[in-house]
């Protein structure tokens, strides 16, 4: 049965992370309908450890450590509240994975003085990409899978609906770390999966670490996304498929060369590229930052990977930093997006990619590209206030000219340069939405100059480290 | 604790070591895998012949079967183990849908080519279970009908058992 934490103490440190999952012993899923929670002191905090399905409403309460032991289902009728400052870790041992099911809810309330942190286990120094599940959001809203529903990512369930405003929730202000293990061999899990996630479900301020799968992927659904950052992902940072319809803004992915693929990957539906409702969202104020030499690795290797009939429009981006190309486009039913005025790109800068030895250039020609009426090149070079310049992000790095940043060091510095291009107006900023959702930002890239109320969204409540 | 934790790591090593990761495995014990080949080369082979006629059955036959995967896979996952709380079906469903459709994108984009096999390599690590061993990220070295080299991920993991191998996916990711 659900015991909800009534330890109050003051003091906490760092979860011991091997030697507290091992402090209290498991307690086996439930075969009821309940979640087993089991609450015990653990040096100076309290811990405990969940398992199993909610059914009922809870706390998640930010006296006490939080440790998902196997795959904990959170099931309608029940809405799972977070407080702000929480730490929640899954569980190494078990594969510890977070799970809203259809009509629950997820009620995270992070600060930015106090975020909401889910984690490893394992002792800080020893953390890494995988060492747990992550979370999974299912909802009701549209996918173009036929039916309308689907298997969720990593086997967490159905998902998707006839529902656009369906409610999961809210994410406010939290970070998701070192996730993405696996249910199996080819089958590993992303940092946060909005799978059929209705556009009532708020999220804003979400940070996804070093995650061993995509670190944001949307199935479908309608939902809006705000001030997020991937970093050192190792499959792709950001990647929809199935019908994704919803929004972003700021929008930061930066990756690391040891395990990295694309930034945007970016599909209608793999079947048929033309089954609606289309993959069609619309993006503001984006930076992609690629990892552009050998140092950590080869890999980093689209900024965009637009495919399988995606439509988009996505304004005011930067790429740079990629391996294998800035922008590609595969895949007639793109091209055709393309052609119709469905796939756009405007006021964007281009700058620092494919510097490696072999990279066939920055729109990365091949056959697709051959058969369209316009290339990807075309495509891009016509599109209204792109640009090749250098957007002058962050502080130089010793690492090498282009590099915006020090890979290896954990501070973070997304901001354009004074005098960039993206805050002088070198190159004209597109005007969001006036919709509700977009808010005013005269900029090009994710981070605002100072005065523009979006110059430290990114600062404080985030976090760098690499293990 | 932590001695008591290291004291475990090093009796399941021995055991492990003591299986030899499936060498003192009963042969009779295990369950059947259908259409496997001899090597991970023949099996791209197999993959490549079906591919250039665009025969879906075949591609299909040569990835692992819910059958298989039920009998003789599921059971040595981590996955599997009952503190996990991953039902079978969710594991064979999500894989089962993406492999299909990573299939359909397969046979979508290179069905009717004709490929000649140069080398198969392994850009991720081979993973030992019980009674199977899965190699993970599978490229290859082909030649096109114009002769030009190009290096594919045309599938996921080969999952190798007592000398047979079988896509375990055609999941590339």
């Amino acid at each position: 049965m659900i015991r909800n934490p009534t330890v109050r103490r003051s003091g906490r440190h760092v979860l011991a992370a091997g030697a507290l999952a091992a402090a209290v012993a498991w307690i086996g899923p439930s075969t009821s309908a309940q979640a087993n929670i089991d609450c015990q002191p653990h040096e100076d905090d309290r811990l405990c450890i969940v398992g199993g399905r909610i059914t009922a409403d809870m706390t998640f309460t930010a006296d006490s450590l939080w440790l998902l032991d196997g795959a904990v289902f959170v099931e309608e009728p029940a809405r799972l509240t977070i407080e702000a400052g929480t730490r929640i870790f899954g569980r190494s041992e078990t594969n510890g994975t977070l799970i809203i099911a259809q009509g629950a809810q997820i009620l995270a309330n992070g600060t930015a003085e106090a975020p909401i942190v889910m984690s490893s286990d394992q002792e800080p120094g020893e953390r890494a990409r995988a060492d747990w599940g992550g979370l999974i959001i299912n909802g009701r809203a549209p996918l173009n899978v036929p039916g309308g529903e689907g298997e969720g990512e990593g086997d967490t369930g159905i998902y998707g609906g006839d529902d656009p405003d369906d409610d999961s929730g809210h994410l406010y202000y939290v970070r998701v770390e070192f996730a993405g293990t696996e249910f199996s061999p080819d089958n590993e899990l992303n940092g946060i999966a909005f799978q059929g996630v209705g556009r009532n479900t708020e999220v804003d301020h979400i940070m996804v670490k070093l995650n061993k799968d995509d670190g944001l992927e949307f199935f479908g659904g309608t939902v809006e996304v705000k001030h997020v950052i991937c970093f050192a992902i190792a499959d792709d940072s950001f990647d929809w498929t199935d019908g994704w319809q919803g929004k972003g803004q700021f929008m930061i992915a930066m990756q690391m060369g040891d395990d990295a693929d694309n930034g945007f990957e970016s599909d209608n539906n793999g079947d048929n590229n033309n089954l609606t409702p289309r993959s069609d969202p619309t993006l503001y104020n984006v930076t992609l930052i690629g990892d552009p030499y050998d140092f950590p690795g080869d890999e980093s290797d689209i900024g965009m990977l637009l495919r399988e009939g995606t439509a988009a429009t996505i304004r005011n981006f930067i790429v740079t930093g990629f391996k294998e190309a800035a922008i590609d486009i595969d895949h007639p039913a793109t091209f055709d997006q393309v052609a119709n005025g469905e796939l756009t790109l405007e006021s964007g800068l281009v700058y620092g990619n494919c510097l490696v030895e072999g990279c066939m250039g920055n729109f990365k020609p091949d056959d697709d590209d051959a058969e369209a009426a316009i290339s990807t090149l075309e495509f891009v070079t016509g599109a209204n206030e792109v640009d090749f310049i250098d957007p002058l992000l962050g502080e130089p790095s010793h690492l090498c000219p282009f590099c915006p940043f020090d890979l290896l060091d954990p501070t973070r510095n997304f901001a354009p340069r004074s005098g960039s291009p993206a805050l002088t107006g070198e190159i004209a900023p597109a005007v969001p939405p006036n919709d509700g959702f977009f808010e005013i930002a005269n900029f090009i890239g994710a981070v605002g100059p100072p005065g523009s109320g979006q110059e430290d969204w990114y600062i404080g409540w985030t976090d760098f480290a690499i293990n | 604790m932590d001695g008591l934790r290291h004291q475990l790591g090093a009796s399941l090593i021995v055991v492990w070591a003591a299986a030899g990761c499936g060498a003192g495995v009963d042969d009779a014990s295990l369950s059947p895998l259908h259409n496997t080949l001899p090597s991970p080369e023949a099996l791209s082979e197999a993959v490549l012949a079906a591919l250039a006629d665009g025969d879906a059955d075949t591609l299909a036959s040569l990835a692992l079967s819910e059958l298989e995967f039920r009998t003789a896979v599921w059971p040595d996952l981590p996955s599997s183990r009952p503190e996990r709380g991953v039902p079978f079906d969710y594991a064979w469903g999500d894989l089962h849908q993406k492999s299909g459709n990573a299939l359909r994108r397969l046979l979508a984009r290179h069905g009717g080519r004709r490929y000649e096999l140069v080398r198969v390599a392994f850009e991720g690590e081979a993973t030992p279970y019980r009674t199977y061993r899965v190699h993970r990220e599978t490229v290859l070295d082909l030649l096109d009908e114009d002769g030009e080299t190009a290096r594919l991920a045309l599938f996921g993991s080969i999952l190798e058992r007592e000398g047979e191998f079988k896509l375990f996916s055609y999941v590339v990711d």
